[in-house]
């Protein structure tokens, strides 16, 4: 059961951080950005241009593989404690 | 004697003028000049820029359809602000910038659709290649002459003429060979291409 709670503690921890992350960006619903464009105007030849700055901003892939992880080791927490309670249930007497 | 010497004067005067062709550099160290593309996707739509751009357009004011001239985009230069999708972009499937490096329009012909002060609207007609594949197409240029601008650009440093050139036109990735019919679900056939480029012509 100890190790179950553990489990369940970094899935949340996971959750927890994924969304602080995206949330810091703007909730960005595009994909992840190293290279952060910046609209610019040339005065002279009225010419629109981007530079790129370097940078993170999290996307929609960033919350997908956060979110993903921590679902697979909430379940994994989840199978780990459903088989402890079998084993509590064989033996009679708990196991970790 | 005299009238000789005038009507010679009068003439080199009069073929000074029709041969008024300039030729601008597009090389830009302030990396202004840029060409922006566009696809659509299901999450949001890839767009990214790319401003390794050099080239020359010879152009006349009086006469825009002699206008010749090529651009050329470094292949490398193609900036998109995800990593990954840069990678692929320059990668061996996509544009493979190893292979080929360069993405030149090369003017043919030139038609003139509007004249409007220091500013033509034209078709160009040239050869587009882009992944190694040369098509000819035919697109919408608009050429804007400035005049003794180029020393506001440059800080006084030098003196000349500007010439800004825009297009917008779109071309199909399977026509130049970019993952001919593969990811149609994830990427669009069409490509959004709008240049905008600014030559300058010291004197």
């Amino acid at each position: 059961m100890r190790a179950a709670n553990a489990i369940a503690l970094v899935a949340a921890l996971i959750l927890a951080v994924t969304l602080t992350v995206w949330s810091s960006g703007g909730f960005h619903r595009g994909w992840t950005q190293t290279q952060i464009p910046t609209p610019q105007v040339d005065p002279i030849t009225e010419i629109a241009f981007v530079t790129y700055e370097q940078g993170f901003v999290a996307g929609m892939d960033f919350l997908l593989l956060g979110a993903g992880i921590a679902t697979a080791l909430f379940a994994s927490s989840i199978i780990v404690t459903m088989r402890s309670r079998r084993k509590v249930c064989r033996d009679g007497m708990p196991r970790d | 004697m005299k009238i000789k010497l005038i009507s010679t004067l009068l003439l080199t005067a009069l073929a000074s003028t029709a041969s008024a062709a300039t030729t601008f550099d597009f090389e830009d160290p302030k990396g202004v000049n840029n060409i922006r593309f566009d696809l659509d996707a299901p999450l949001e739509a890839i767009s990214g820029t790319g401003n390794g751009i050099s080239g020359t357009i010879t152009f006349d004011i009086e006469n825009p359809a002699a206008t010749t001239g090529r651009i050329v985009l470094q292949t490398a230069s193609l900036m998109v602000p995800n990593p990954s999708m840069r990678e692929h972009l320059h990668g061996s499937n996509w544009l493979n910038a190893e292979a080929n490096p360069e993405i030149v329009f090369e003017a043919v012909t030139v038609e003139v659709k509007a004249h409007n002060d220091n500013r033509i609207d034209t078709h160009v007609t040239g050869n587009l290649t882009l992944n190694g594949v040369s098509r000819e197409i035919t697109v919408p240029v608009s050429f804007t002459h400035l005049p003794d601008r180029l020393a506001d650009r440059t800080g006084g440093r030098m003196q000349g003429d500007l010439l800004v050139v825009r297009s917008q036109f779109t071309v199909n990735r399977s026509d130049y060979n970019i993952r001919k019919g593969q990811n149609l679900d994830t990427v669009a056939e069409t490509i959004e291409l709008s240049m905008a480029v600014a030559g300058a012509a010291p004197r």
